[in-house]
């Protein structure tokens, strides 16, 4: 054989070889989590996920099955637009914490909150999940828009965790102009158009579904993808600091206060109760810190009170209630804490003597919402 | 600059480009390798490097004293100037004030910024050694051979020892004296200590300059006249901070010649070297560390309870596990020092050759270390009388080069212990007469002793790691009466073997084959395979690739 050709077969079994030994690698040494995401471009500008989709997480520490509805939601029910009578409704919008990556669907937060508040209320309650991973505020506010208002909720559950910050501002739907929220762009959809178009081969769904190394390399372009993307925008978007405000506050922390100010409007406008679900950052087994930006809203002029799980988790601190290598969603024991802390926030505002949403639930005339809870 | 930082690579990458494009005029290369050897150590902190310029200037002019004895006014204006360049600009600029985004460049001569604190003192201090040189020059240049080659040795010996002995050891003989007083007399004296910061690397460029003296007083090789290449060699930055430290004799002359060009082999094995460094350092060593100062980690306090644990098996471990960290940490230095040069066509010595391996103590410091334990043969151990000084003459030498040796780690009574140590094995085996020559003794013998020996040289690190007595006292107490495991044994062992298993099956592969460039002999496949693994290990188990490499600290 000739020395050329032969020096070009070894080249071209090498470069066919790595991917295969790097698989067995990273299975045998350094397993990755194989956490794929079924999402595809909503009609509206944004990322929803793929209406009918099966599929499972597996990482060391569990393993997961997804079923999607036609509707794009984790249930197995189909939601009629009207809730039906003296039922009450309650939105959840979140990311991947929201969809409850991490837990089987009984386990996730919608689940145990709805059964918690049903057999609290001791009335039928229905808690529909819109949660889309990798969405921060900004989609979370389209979605609600074009999606949440036609389910008619009673109550809004926003999630809001600190990748927020940076998720807003990369998305360039809204961008404060002089302090004010204005719509810049009218979709987002990162890599979504590529991924539509590799999910059509059942070859890469097989890959998504199965291979560590497709995982990491995906995992990897991924995180310094976005990291650079966010830096590079952040950088441009930001006006000039100037004044004590900016000092107080950065934009994108005052960007995600506007936003959820925003959908707090919204909930306004359209008689539903709305709740910010702040999600901790945690620092170590035991230790959790609240990250949600109160001092970017006050400089805007915004108060809120966000659910925090941090009492439940710090109640009993030896449990676990982030998974340690599995993307640092909740275990059980966290979606647990999340549903309880919920559960009673919806309760305790349901049992306002002054508040109306309760009577809004039984079906009467709605009343103007009260500020509890905003 | 650490090899292990973004920083390096792209330094690295302009300096290659820069190198290939000057190529075959090596002299403009060497001025290239100057500069950039300058800025690789600038980067830690440029005030250090007018240490690294005066001992230059001391060698090159002692060296060109011992030969010739006349120092030409050319080569007087080129020291002089040079010196005085140096401590401008090393001593007096203050670089870490200066901004350099080119809207503010000109106002860089305006600020007043600009200069260094004390930059006066150090101006007045750089004049007065460029006059000492030259009376130098001039008062030993005019007397007979004899005195003027002595003069000129023993003054680049005193004042490279007279550097070195100031930064590194002064803190540690004043306090140690002060301690002293404050025993005998019972009264507290005033602090002797100065508090100077150990510059990097001062151990390793003081002894290879020496070595280019002190061979040139023995006729060994010639003194260099050209001022540019004999500052490139003892500034050369892939061995600058952490050797090894190379003899004047082996690679002055690669800078005095036109280097071969890069081709695909030598290419190969560069990228290799510097690939299996990293893999050394930051997947074996940098992982090691985590097991290493968590066991260590609770003694190096001073204020520590020191009590004795438990599980004295996980000592024992930590202790292995320490034995692999400094063992990945310097190797994989040398290693990645070695690929660096072969990219730019220089050969730097070999300086490991599977230590743990070794049979015994002086096989052990034939294979450890290698240019430092020659450097110490032949500079110290030799002129001592060596063996040739008789039984009690040979032990005394042994001992007076390794507390050298330990000394030379380490301003600790930890590392003179250390030093002690190994003297006190080299002595033990002489006397024994145990014979570990390869061809002597059987394949099982060889692992009994080899298996003796390992254990023998993590005893030794033990002193080494430990920052006390006290912490050295828990660990032996520790393994040799409390020997049992918890479950955190079980953990750190699964850490050593994971983290070690390839090496030490590589290094397996190496001593059975005894080809040290183990991958030349393997098939294209398993070489892949192998390039996969490694690579794979850096990018997945390597997240911090900041930590210092520990030989820095010498």
């Amino acid at each position: 054989m000739p020395r050329l050709v032969k020096r070009l077969l070894i080249l071209i079994i090498s470069i066919a070889w790595i991917p295969i030994a790097g698989e067995a690698y990273l299975r045998l040494f350094h397993p990755v989590n194989i956490l794929p995401r079924y999402i595809q471009a909503g009609e509206h500008g944004i990322r929803e996920n793929v209406p009918g989709s099966r599929y499972r997480h597996s990482t060391t520490e569990y393993s997961v099955a997804f079923d999607i509805t036609d509707q794009g939601i984790r249930d197995s029910r189909i939601f009629a637009s009207h809730p039906p009578d003296g039922t009450l409704r309650v939105l959840v919008i979140g990311d991947s914490f929201g969809m409850g990556y991490g837990v089987d669907y009984a386990d996730s937060v919608p689940a145990l909150l709805e059964s918690s508040l049903s057999s609290s209320l001791g009335s039928p309650v229905e808690v529909v999940n819109l949660s889309v991973s990798g969405i921060g505020t900004a989609e979370q506010l389209v979605t609600l828009d074009h999606r949440g208002w036609d389910l008619q909720p009673d109550f809004v559950v926003v999630y809001w965790q600190f990748s927020d910050l940076a998720d807003n501002v990369r998305s360039q739907l809204y961008r404060l102009n002089s302090g004010e929220l204005v719509r810049s762009a009218r979709s987002y959809l990162p890599a979504v158009r590529l991924r539509e178009a590799l999910f059509h081969y059942s070859a890469y769904r097989w890959l998504a579904q199965h291979s560590h190394f497709y995982s990491w390399i995906r995992n990897n372009a991924g995180f310094y993808a976005r990291s650079l993307l966010a830096s590079w925008r952040s950088m441009r978007d930001a006006p000039p600091s100037s004044g004590p405000q900016s000092k107080s506050a950065g934009y994108p922390e005052r960007l995600a206060a506007s936003l959820l100010g925003r959908i707090r409007e919204q909930c306004v406008l359209h008689g539903a109760e709305f709740i910010v679900c702040s999600i901790p950052n945690r620092k170590g087994r035991g230790e959790f810190i609240d990250v949600f930006p109160e001092a970017a809203a006050r400089a805007v002029g915004l108060e809120f009170q966000p659910v925090s799980p941090i009492a439940c988790f710090e109640a009993d601190p030896k449990s676990l209630y982030y998974w340690e290598h599995s993307a640092g969603h909740w275990t059980p024991s966290g979606t647990d804490c999340v549903a309880q802390a919920l559960s009673a926030r919806i309760q305790g505002m349901l049992a306002m003597p002054e508040g109306a949403a309760g009577q809004s639930v039984l079906g009467e005339e709605p009343s103007p919402p009260s500020a509890a809870g905003s | 600059m650490l090899f292990n930082s973004i920083e390096f690579l792209v330094f690295l990458l302009v300096v290659l480009t820069c190198y290939g494009l000057l190529k075959r005029r090596y002299r403009v290369q060497n001025l290239l390798l100057l500069g950039s050897s300058y800025v690789f150590y600038g980067w830690w902190d440029v005030r250090f490097l007018f240490l690294i310029a005066l001992s230059t200037a001391i060698d090159y002019l002692c060296g060109l004293l011992i030969t010739s004895g006349r120092i030409s006014a050319k080569v007087r204006m080129v020291l002089s100037g040079y010196l005085l360049c140096a401590g401008f600009g090393f001593l007096c600029i203050d670089w870490s004030a200066i901004n350099f985004r080119a809207t503010e460049l000109p106002k860089l001569l305006e600020e007043s910024s600009l200069f260094a604190p004390g930059s006066a003192w150090f101006l007045l201090g750089t004049v007065a050694a460029v006059i000492a040189f030259n009376l130098l020059a001039s008062l030993v240049g005019g007397t007979s051979e004899v005195v003027r080659r002595r003069v000129a040795l023993w003054a680049s010996i005193l004042l490279n020892l007279g550097i070195l002995g100031t930064f590194k050891y002064y803190d540690f003989f004043a306090g140690n004296l002060a301690s002293l007083i404050e025993g005998v007399t019972g009264q507290v004296p005033g602090s002797f200590t100065l508090g100077f910061i150990l510059p990097v690397g001062i151990s390793f460029y003081t002894f290879q300059t020496m070595s280019y003296t002190i061979d040139v007083y023995r006729g060994k090789i010639p003194s260099t006249d050209r001022f540019i290449n004999f500052a490139a060699f003892v500034a050369f930055f892939p061995q600058l901070v952490a050797g090894p430290i190379e003899r004047a004799g082996r690679l002055l002359p690669q800078f005095q010649r036109e280097r071969p060009p890069l081709d695909f082999p030598t290419l190969r094995s560069a990228l290799w070297l510097i690939a299996w460094g990293l893999f050394k350092k930051l997947f074996v060593a940098d992982n090691m560390a985590v097991v290493v100062n968590a066991t260590f980690g609770p003694f190096d306090d001073p204020n520590a309870t020191f009590a004795v644990p438990q599980d004295g098996l996980t000592l024992l471990v930590g202790v292995y596990a320490f034995a692999f960290q400094i063992y990945g940490d310097f190797s994989g230095y040398t290693d990645i020092a070695r690929g660096v040069a072969r990219l730019l066509g220089f050969d730097l010595m070999l300086n490991f050759r599977l230590p743990y391996f070794a049979t015994s103590p002086s096989d052990f410091w034939r294979r450890w270390h290698i240019s430092l334990s020659t450097w110490l043969r032949d500079y110290v151990y030799i002129p001592l009388g060596g063996n040739r000084a008789g039984g009690w003459g040979t032990y005394r030498n042994l001992t007076i080069v390794m507390l050298i040796g330990g000394l030379w780690h380490g301003s600790a009574w930890t590392f003179v212990l250390w030093g002690g140590y190994h003297a006190v094995l080299l002595c033990i085996y002489r006397r024994l007469g145990i014979r570990t020559e390869r061809d002597s003794i059987s394949f099982p013998r060889q692992l009994v002793l080899g298996l003796v020996m390992f254990n023998l040289t993590c005893l030794g690190w033990l002193l080494f790691r430990a920052s006390n007595i006290q912490t050295v006292e828990v660990f032996l107490v520790g393994i040799f009466t409390s020997p049992f495991a918890s479950e955190q044994t079980w953990v750190d062992l699964g850490a050593v073997v994971f983290f070690g298993w390839f090496l030490l099956l590589f290094q397996v592969g190496q001593a059975l084959t005894g080809e040290l460039d183990l991958m030349k002999r393997l098939h294209w496949f398993v070489r892949l395979n192998i390039w996969i693994y490694v690579i794979m290990s850096l990018i997945t188990f390597t997240e911090d690739m900041g930590q210092e490499f520990i030989y820095f600290a010498f």
